[in-house]
C-alpha cells in the first residue's frame, strides 16, 4: 500500500464468499443443529452434563443475543431424552410425628396409581366402617357391653343398697352426691325420731352407716377405673370391627405395592391408624363441612382433617414423560425453587397440613437438569442460598424463609428431605460469573464447568456456509419464506458488520434472526415469494431509521451551522475527529471540531475536558501520551516550555476513549508549526508516545457519520477520512459510502503513524531527524521544533529575569 | 280430633325441675313443645323432704360422687342448698320460656319428690321430664322422678336424653288403641311446624286392618295438612320399633302409652339408646 494513498474500494466492504454456494435459497439448505461459532461452549457444555460428579454444575456465560439459552436448552433436552425417566414423589402423613410428613419415591407413574389407591380406599372404608357399626351384630355386641356396664354399676349399688336396707338404712341421692340415713316407715328418718333412740341403737345406726359410706367411698373409687374398663372393651370391639372391614382392603394394596418396601411400612401404619382412630370414618360429614371443626381438628392434630390423613400428595408425578426432564424455572424464588408449604386461612387461623406441600423447580428437575437465570436467581431473597444449601447437602429440605432465618419459631411443617441428584445449569453474563467466582466461594465447589459462549466467530466460506445454513434452519422454524444467495450473502455481511470485523462474523443470533423476520416481512409487503437482498437491505435500513432520531438531530445541526464542522477549507489548530454515540443498542459516528492553543508554560498539555470533568479517565490518558509524545521527539533534554490546551468544541457531554488522540496531536502539531490543516479531512485513532497510530473501534460508524455530513453538504471528491491501519479489517461500510469512494468522491486513508497522518492533513512533510539531528529545512517536524526552542528560549529568558525592586540572589547571574 | 280440641286438651305443661343439665334439657322440649301447642309451662320444684330429713341427723354426710370423699351434711346448709337449687331452676325456666314466647310459672313445694311430682302431673295436660339416664350414680333424683310418672303416671309425657331436643323426622304409633287418633294428632301438630311430613308406624292385628289404619290414618293427617309415608311394624313386635327408629334415624317418636310394651319399656329404650325424643299419649 502506497504511503498516503486511500484504500482500494474493496478493501473497504468485504462480501460474501458465495463461489461455494450451490444452493439457489434457504429452502434448498438442510436443517442444521450443529452449534455454529460457539465450539468451546459446546465442548464445555456436553463435558459439563457428562460429568456426574459432585460440583459440576454449569455456568453458561451467555452475552447478551448470543441464544446460549436455546443451544444448551437444545444440547441438555438431547441429553436427557437419552436418560431414564426418574421416579415420581409423593408426601404423606406421618403417623408418628404429624409434623413431619413422610416422603414416598416410587418408579414414575406409581404415585398417582397409589393416591388413587388410597382416595378409593378410603372412599371405600367410609362406606364399610359405617355399615360395620351399623349392623345388628355390632349393635348387640355393644349393647352388652354397656348393658354389662350398666349393670355392674348398678348391680354395685343396688348390693350397696340392699345391704343398707337389710339393716334399716336408706341410700338416697343428694344434689353432689349420695348418703346414707335410718329409715323408718319408708321415710328418712327425721332428727328428733332418732334423738329418742336408745343410745345403743343410735350408736348401731352410726356404725353401721359409717361402715356404708366407707363402702360406698371405695365403689365411688372404683367407678372411673370400671368406665375405664369399659371404654378400652368397646374400643377393642371397634378395633376388632375395623380390622375385618380394613384388613382385606389393606392386603389388598400390599399386595400390589409388593415391590416397594416403603410403600407396604406406610400401608401397614395406615391400617394401625384406621383401626386406632375408627372415628375418622364414623364421623358425620359435618366435621369435614364445617371450617372450625375443620380448623380446630388440623390445628389441634397437626395432621389434617380425618380422612385427609390418608391422602396421598403426588408432588412430582412423572406418568407419561420419557426421558430425564429438564425444567427451566422462570421465575426463581426462594419457594418456586424450593417448593413451599402453603396454608389455608380458616377461622382466623393459618393451617396447614401434608397436602399443602408444593413442589418446586429442584422437586420437578430431581433426576435430570434445572435451568435457571443467574440473574434473576441472585435478585430473590435468599433464592441463591437455598439452592447451595440443597446441592451442598444433596437434599431438598423445604423450609420456608421464616423458618431458614429462625425468624418464626411457630409450630411448621418440617416434611422429610428428597435425596436431590439434579445437573444444575445457570446461565447469565459475564459479569455475574466473574463476580460470583471472586466473591462466593461455594460457587466455585459448586459450578466447576463454565461454558463460555462467544459473541464473534472466524469468518471464512465455512463459517459463511454454515451461518447460512443456520439461517436457513431459523426461516423454516419460524415459516418464513426462503431467502436467495443474494439475500442471505448481505445477511452474512450484516453478521460481519455487526461483528465489526470484516474477518469475524457475529454470533448474536437474536439481532441477525431479528433481521431475518423483518426482511422476511419487506419481502411479504413487496409480494416477493422469495426474499430477496433488497428485502435484507430495506430491514436493515428500517431498523437504523427508526433508531437514529438522534443522530439526525446531530446531523441536522451540523448541517445548520449550530454545530460548527467545516468540511472545506484550511485552519490552523483545528481538525475534525470522529466520535461515536450509543443510544440504546443504535451506535453512530459523528465529527467533532477539536482545536489546540499553545504559549509559553511549563510543559503541559491541558486537557480542558478533563478539566471540567467532562473527560474520563482514558481520554485524558490519551491527552497525557501527547506530553510525553512531544517531550520525547522534539529537543531532546531541553524542558518542554509551552502550555498547551485541548478541547472538543461544543461538547457539552462527557467525553471517554482515546481514539481522539491522534486527531489531538496532529492539531497540537498545527498549532506549533501554524500549519494549516484540510478540513475536508477527518481523522480517527490513538496514539503511543512513538507516536505511532493504534486501533480505535466503530470505525464504521465514525466514517459514515462524516461521510454523511460531507453528502449533504455535497461530496467534494477530495473529502475523506483518516483512520488507523490497523483498522481497515474492521472496515464493512455501508453500500452508499463503498459507492462513493469507488466513484473517487471520498476517501478513506490508513495511517500507521502521527507523521503519515500530518502529511495528509496538513500537506507538508513530516520529515525525518538527518545525520545532523535536525529535521529537513521546511518539513513540519522541523517548524514544530523551531517553535518549541523559541518558546524555551523564550521561558529561560523570562526566568532569569528579575522581579520588580527584587535584589538578585547572591551568586546568582546578574 | 281437631287442631282447636286438641289445643284446648292441652294447655298446661308440667315440668319438674331440680336445676340439674338433664332437667335443663326437658325445659328446652317443654317450651318447644308449649309453643307449638300454643300451651303455657308450669314449673316445679320439689324441696326434697328426705334430704332435710337427712340433712338434720347429727351424722349427716354426703359421698360426693367426683371425688369420692365424705362431707359433712347440715340442715341449715341443705336448706340454703334447695333455695339455691329452686332460685336457679326459676331463672332457667323464665329464660328458656321467654325465648320460646310461651307463658309460664313456677311453684316450689315442699315433700316427697315423686309424690309431689305425680300430684301435679294431674292438675297438668302434659308432662316433661328429663334425666333418664345415669340414674344409677348421679343426677338420677329426677331420673328416679321420670321412671314413676312414665309407669305411674296418667298424662302425656315427654321424655327427652340429656342434651335432646325435638327434632325430624318424626314419627307416631297408629293402632286400635283408644288414644292412637290423639297421638296422631300430637305428632301431626308438630309435622306441621316443620317439613309438614310424618312416618306412621302401622300396629295392625291382620293385613286387612293395617290398610283400614292406613286409610284412616291418611284421611286424618292429610285434613291437617301433612303429609304422611306408612310402615307397617309387621311380626316384629313392639322391639321392631326400635329397629325403625334407627334406620329412620327419627327425632321425635310420639306412642301411644299402652299396651305395656309400647309404652314405659319402650319409651326408655328408645331415649336412652337411640337419643330419640318420646312422647307417650295415654
Amino acid at each position: 500500500m502506497t504511503r498516503g494513498a486511500p484504500l482500494p474500494p474493496d478493501a473497504l466492504y468485504r462480501k460474501a464468499d458465495v463461489s461455494r454456494w450451490t444452493f439457489r435459497t434457504t429452502a434448498d439448505l438442510p436443517d442444521t443443529v450443529e452449534v455454529i461459532g460457539q465450539a468451546r461452549a459446546d465442548e464445555a457444555v456436553r463435558f459439563g452434563i457428562a460429568m456426574h460428579h459432585d460440583g459440576y454444575n454449569l455456568f453458561v456465560l451467555e452475552p447478551p443475543g448470543v441464544g446460549g439459552n436455546q443451544i444448551v436448552r437444545d444440547v441438555v433436552s438431547a441429553q436427557a431424552a437419552q436418560e431414564p425417566v426418574p421416579p415420581d414423589w409423593c408426601y404423606v402423613h406421618n403417623f408418628d410425628e404429624p409434623h413431619r410428613p413422610g416422603m414416598l419415591r416410587l418408579p414414575a407413574g406409581q404415585g398417582v396409581k397409589l393416591r388413587d389407591d388410597m382416595e378409593e380406599l378410603v372412599e371405600d372404608l367410609r362406606g364399610a366402617i359405617p355399615a360395620a357399626f351399623d349392623s345388628e351384630e355390632y349393635r348387640a355386641r355393644r349393647h352388652e357391653i354397656d348393658q354389662a356396664q350398666k349393670e355392674r354399676e348398678e348391680k354395685v349399688f343396688e348390693s350397696l343398697g340392699e345391704d343398707a336396707a337389710k339393716e334399716g338404712i336408706a341410700m338416697i341421692h343428694t344434689p353432689t352426691g349420695m348418703a346414707f340415713a335410718p329409715m323408718k316407715e319408708d321415710k328418712i328418718m327425721s332428727p328428733e325420731e332418732f334423738g329418742q333412740l336408745p343410745e345403743e341403737e343410735r350408736k348401731r345406726i352410726q356404725t353401721a352407716v359409717a361402715k356404708f359410706r366407707e363402702r360406698l367411698e371405695r365403689v365411688v373409687e372404683q367407678i372411673p377405673q370400671w368406665r375405664r374398663e369399659h371404654q378400652e372393651r368397646i374400643r377393642e370391639v371397634d378395633r376388632s370391627v375395623i380390622r375385618v372391614a380394613v384388613g382385606g382392603r389393606i392386603t389388598g394394596l400390599k399386595e400390589r405395592y409388593k415391590e416397594f418396601p416403603n410403600v407396604i411400612s406406610y400401608l401397614g401404619a395406615v391400617e394401625l391408624s384406621v383401626v386406632n382412630n375408627p372415628e375418622d370414618f364414623r364421623g358425620s360429614e359435618e366435621a369435614e363441612e364445617n371450617p372450625f371443626a375443620r380448623a380446630l381438628a388440623m390445628s389441634v392434630a397437626g395432621g389434617g382433617a380425618p380422612q385427609r390423613r390418608y391422602q396421598v400428595n403426588v408432588i412430582v408425578d412423572r406418568d407419561g414423560t420419557k426421558g430425564a426432564p429438564v425444567v427451566y424455572v422462570d421465575n426463581p424464588t426462594h419457594g418456586e425453587l424450593i417448593g413451599r408449604v402453603e396454608h389455608l386461612a380458616q377461622m382466623g387461623a393459618l393451617v396447614t397440613d401434608f397436602t399443602l406441600i408444593k413442589a418446586g423447580g429442584l422437586h420437578r428437575a430431581n433426576g435430570g437438569y434445572l435451568m435457571i437465570d443467574a440473574l434473576r436467581l441472585l435478585q430473590q431473597p435468599y433464592a441463591w442460598e437455598g439452592l447451595k444449601r440443597c446441592l451442598s447437602a444433596r437434599e431438598i429440605r423445604i423450609e420456608s424463609l421464616g423458618q431458614m432465618l429462625s425468624l418464626i419459631s411457630t409450630v411448621s411443617l418440617e416434611p422429610e428431605p428428597i435425596p436431590l441428584s439434579v445437573k444444575v445449569v445457570m446461565l447469565g453474563e459475564r459479569w455475574i460469573y466473574y463476580l460470583l467466582h471472586q466473591l462466593d466461594p461455594d460457587f466455585r465447589k459448586l459450578f466447576k464447568v463454565a461454558a463460555d459462549f462467544n459473541e464473534e466467530m472466524e469468518r471464512n466460506p465455512d463459517s459463511e456456509l454454515a451461518f447460512a445454513q443456520l439461517l436457513a434452519t431459523i426461516a423454516r422454524r419460524e415459516g418464513m419464506r426462503p431467502f436467495d444467495r443474494g439475500a442471505v450473502a448481505r445477511l452474512v455481511e450484516h453478521g460481519a458488520r455487526l461483528a465489526a470485523d470484516s474477518e469475524r462474523l457475529s454470533v448474536r443470533f437474536e439481532e441477525v434472526t431479528d433481521v431475518l423476520r423483518e426482511a422476511d416481512f419487506w419481502a411479504k409487503q413487496a409480494q416477493h415469494e422469495v426474499a430477496e437482498a433488497a428485502d435484507v437491505e430495506r430491514a436493515i435500513e428500517a431498523r437504523i431509521h427508526r433508531s437514529d432520531r438522534v443522530r439526525e438531530l446531530i446531523q441536522d445541526a451540523m448541517r445548520r451551522g449550530t454545530l460548527l464542522i467545516d468540511t472545506q477549507g484550511e485552519k490552523v489548530a483545528q481538525v475534525g475527529g470522529l466520535s461515536v454515540s450509543q443510544v440504546g443498542d443504535f451506535a453512530f459516528g459523528h465529527p467533532v471540531r477539536i482545536t489546540a492553543r499553545v504559549r509559553l508554560g511549563r510543559g503541559e498539555v491541558v486537557d480542558i475536558e478533563r478539566e471540567v470533568k467532562l473527560g474520563g479517565p482514558i481520554h485524558s490518558k490519551g491527552v497525557l501520551i501527547l506530553s510525553g509524545f512531544l517531550g520525547a521527539r522534539y529537543n531532546p533534554g531541553k524542558p518542554l516550555s509551552l502550555s498547551a490546551s485541548l478541547v472538543f468544541e461544543q461538547s457539552y457531554g462527557g467525553v471517554e476513549g482515546d481514539s481522539a488522540s491522534c486527531a489531538e496531536a496532529c492539531v497540537l502539531l498545527s498549532a506549533l508549526a501554524e500549519a494549516p490543516i484540510r478540513q475536508e479531512l477527518a481523522i480517527t485513532g490513538s496514539v503511543n508516545q512513538h507516536g505511532a497510530v493504534q486501533a480505535i473501534g466503530g470505525v464504521n460508524e465514525k466514517i459514515e457519520g462524516f461521510f454523511d455530513l460531507c453528502q449533504a453538504r455535497g461530496l467534494t471528491g477530495k473529502q475523506g477520512v483518516l483512520i488507523p491501519a490497523s483498522n481497515v479489517k474492521d472496515l464493512m461500510l455501508r453500500g452508499d459510502v463503498v459507492a462513493a469512494c469507488r466513484a473517487g468522491q471520498f476517501q478513506v486513508y490508513p495511517v500507521t503513524t502521527v507523521d503519515e497522518a500530518a502529511e495528509l492533513l496538513m500537506g507538508v512533510p513530516a520529515g525525518e531527524r538527518g545525520a545532523d539531528g535536525k529535521f529537513p529545512e521546511g518539513s513540519l517536524n522541523r517548524r514544530v521544533e523551531e517553535r518549541l526552542t523559541q518558546l524555551s528560549e523564550q521561558a529561560r529568558a523570562f526566568a532569569a529575569r528579575p522581579e520588580e525592586g527584587q535584589k538578585p540572589a547572591e551568586g546568582a547571574p546578574s | 280430633m281437631s287442631q282447636d280440641a286438641l289445643r284446648s286438651r292441652i294447655r298446661r305443661i308440667l315440668v319438674a325441675l331440680d336445676a340439674s343439665s338433664a332437667s335443663i334439657a326437658a325445659l328446652e322440649g317443654a317450651a318447644d313443645l308449649a309453643a307449638r301447642l300454643d300451651a303455657e309451662l308450669s314449673g316445679l320444684f320439689v324441696e326434697d323432704e328426705d334430704l332435710l330429713r337427712l340433712a338434720g341427723l347429727p351424722f349427716a354426710a354426703e359421698v360426693e360422687i367426683h371425688s369420692a370423699t365424705s362431707r359433712p351434711l347440715t340442715a341449715e346448709a341443705m336448706e340454703q342448698s334447695l333455695r339455691a337449687q329452686a332460685r336457679r331452676a326459676e331463672s332457667a325456666l323464665s329464660g328458656v320460656a321467654e325465648r320460646h314466647g310461651v307463658r309460664w310459672d313456677f311453684r316450689v313445694v315442699r315433700g316427697a319428690v315423686t309424690t309431689e311430682v305425680l300430684a301435679a302431673m294431674e292438675e297438668a295436660d302434659f308432662a316433661a321430664l328429663g334425666g333418664i339416664g345415669g340414674r344409677a350414680t348421679g343426677g338420677g333424683r329426677l331420673g328416679d322422678t321420670a321412671l314413676e310418672a312414665i309407669l305411674k303416671g296418667e298424662r302425656p309425657v315427654l321424655l327427652l336424653a340429656p342434651g335432646g331436643t325435638l327434632r325430624e323426622p318424626i314419627a307416631a304409633l297408629y293402632s286400635e288403641h283408644p288414644s292412637a287418633g290423639q297421638t296422631l294428632d300430637i305428632a301431626a301438630r308438630l309435622a306441621q311446624r316443620d317439613s309438614g311430613h310424618l312416618l306412621v308406624i302401622l300396629l295392625a292385628a291382620s293385613p286387612a286392618a293395617q290398610a283400614r289404619l292406613e286409610r284412616e290414618a291418611r284421611a286424618r293427617l292429610e285434613a291437617q295438612g301433612v303429609t304422611p309415608s306408612f310402615r307397617p311394624l309387621g311380626s316384629g313386635g313392639p322391639w321392631a320399633v326400635v329397629g325403625i327408629v334407627r334406620k329412620e334415624h327419627v327425632g321425635t317418636a310420639v306412642l301411644t302409652g299402652d299396651p305395656a310394651p309400647f309404652g314405659g319399656e319402650l319409651a326408655v329404650t328408645l331415649v336412652e339408646e337411640q337419643r330419640c325424643a318420646v312422647i307417650l299419649v295415654r
